[in-house]
């Protein structure tokens, strides 16, 4: 039998709703999940669980996702990190901020679970649409 | 400014994105809908106090916040009245137009009740 170790996945959201709709489809695909709603404390626990993708939202209490993932790059350990950002604000701008400042890529609400969960699927799996952000 | 008494003909469920969460829980989607609705009442729970609050002191910064929340929180859950509510809410207090600080807190309670009514019936259909 072949053996393979989880994904972990890391989600911030601030919305209970959002992280327990994400987390039931993530791990009924076979992810471990780990969630926090509060953008302070991310790189802690980041740190701790060494996840494989993060998922954050774009406005969050103590720090936005955009200034997460500023920080995300910054820091050697996640510099290649997919991160996924789902937005209420889908204007071009602000998606052209996120993707420049290291976002994998933007979901604008309402979004498609499955449509996440493929994506991903490929992000997980593929590493070589992964890119190293610095 | 977009009104915050919205028509009573105002759809009160997203049917389409209901039937996606369904979809997402073969299984069980009467339970998986109805831990959905738990977490919402618990996080309206927790933030409906602060709302009440902020607009007693008209403190726009904070309402913001939580109109925010709770805009994506009850889209997320196909509470389509409730989150075009916080969204009328949300725009007219960044376009400068909010002036209804008095009826906001009535405005959103109403809808919450009637929409979790609507949504305890749908879950009862499935």
């Amino acid at each position: 039998m072949e053996f393979r170790e989880m994904k972990r996945i890391l989600i911030v959201d601030d919305d209970p709703v959002m992280i327990k709709l994400l987390d039931f489809n993530l791990k009924k695909a076979g992810y471990a999940v780990t969630a926090c709603q509060d953008g302070s404390s991310v790189e802690k626990m980041a740190e701790q669980t060494n996840p494989d993708l993060a998922v954050f939202d774009l406005i969050l209490p103590g720090r936005s996702g955009l200034k997460l993932v500023q920080d995300f790059r910054k820091n050697t350990k996640f510099k290649t990190l997919p991160i996924i950002i789902i937005t209420q604000k889908g204007n071009e701008h602000t998606k052209e901020n996120l993707l420049n400042a290291g976002a994998t890529c933007v979901f604008t609400k309402p979004f498609s679970p499955k449509l996440v969960l493929q994506t991903i699927n490929n992000l997980t799996k593929n590493n070589s649409i992964v890119k190293d952000y610095s | 400014m977009k009104n915050l008494l919205l028509n009573a003909s105002t759809q009160q469920l997203d049917a389409e994105h209901l039937a996606m969460l369904a979809s997402l829980s073969e299984e069980d989607p009467k339970r998986f809908i109805l831990d959905l609705l738990n977490s919402f009442k618990k996080s309206w729970a927790e933030n409906f106090p602060q709302l009440k609050t902020a607009c007693e002191k008209k403190d726009s910064a904070s309402l913001i916040k939580i109109a925010h929340l709770m805009n994506g929180s009850a889209g997320n859950l196909g509470l389509s009245h409730l989150s075009l509510l916080f969204r009328n809410v949300e725009e007219n207090l960044h376009n400068g137009t909010f002036n209804t600080y008095a009826e906001c807190a009535s405005a959103a309670e109403e809808a919450y009740r009637t929409s979790i009514e609507a949504l305890d019936g749908y879950i009862k259909g499935l």
